[in-house]
């Protein structure tokens, strides 16, 4: 008689590749395009952070997935609202591994200022990785 | 005599799909319906998150699960007492993945301010997942 063992198929784990990609903001309370995955894949938030560079008053951005107008007109696809204030800045919290908001396929991230627009461009620092 | 190893079997865990949901609340006494989960599903909490927009003093607000009056009325269905400054931004803190205050199936996620409330509107980011 021979014992058997039990065969189980082992998850090969995703790569974990962050990337990072540094966006200078518009100055238009218009929705802009942060960052488009690559054709086919999904974009996975690890952070997206802001910072005024230079005094130009506490201002709020919204972070949201797709091409809706605004952050209220896409339900389910937010992401998060920065408070930013003057001379500062604020950043979502840090997703762990596979945890973070995710877009759909092709999907871009947007940003959008609330209520009114800086005079000045903020730099806006997006980590994320890409999955199929 | 054969040892047969141990047949355990493998425990699929959930999937996880982090939800974030922007909603705007105005300033009015009572109850105030933040969050509706899915028909048959329950809101599990990671974060909420809210921001004053507009200068509107200090508020103090209570977030519980429920269609409760305010958080006293059934202090174990509360998830925080969250103080928001003046211009400014406060949340919970966050909850690790199958951590968070869960509420019962169907029900919402509640927010009432305590005292005066304030004159404007606030914005509420909730970070959540639905489980069954």
């Amino acid at each position: 008689m021979t014992t058997r063992r039990n065969r189980r198929v082992q998850p090969r784990p995703r790569v974990y590749e962050p990337r990072l990609r540094a966006h200078d903001s518009n100055t238009a309370a218009f929705r802009e395009p942060l960052v488009r995955p690559s054709k086919g894949k999904r974009l996975r938030i690890i952070r997206v952070r802001a910072i005024q560079e230079e005094a130009d008053g506490r201002r709020l951005y919204e972070i949201y997935f797709g091409t809706g107008q605004n952050i209220a007109s896409v339900p389910g696809k937010a992401v998060d609202t920065l408070d930013i204030p003057e001379l500062g800045e604020d950043s979502t919290r840090v997703f762990p591994r596979d945890e973070g908001p995710r877009g759909l396929r092709d999907e871009p991230l947007s940003g959008r200022w609330a209520d009114s627009a800086p005079g000045t461009s903020h730099k806006i620092i997006i980590e994320y990785t890409e999955e199929s | 005599m054969t040892t047969r190893p141990s047949h355990r079997a493998p425990l699929r865990r959930r999937p996880f799909v982090l939800n974030t949901a922007e909603v705007t609340v105005p300033g009015r006494r009572g109850r105030l319906t933040v969050l509706e989960p899915a028909k048959g599903y329950r809101i599990r909490l990671h974060r909420v998150k809210v921001v004053q927009p507009a200068s509107a003093g200090r508020r103090l607000c209570e977030l519980y699960f429920g269609m409760a009056g305010n958080l006293a009325t059934d202090p174990s269905r509360a998830v925080d007492i969250l103080a928001v400054p003046d211009t400014g931004t406060t949340s919970t803190r966050t909850f690790q993945r199958d951590q968070g205050p869960r509420g019962l199936r169907g029900e919402p996620l509640s927010l009432r301010w305590r005292g005066r409330p304030p004159s404007g509107d606030h914005r509420v980011i909730v970070e959540y997942t639905e489980e069954s």
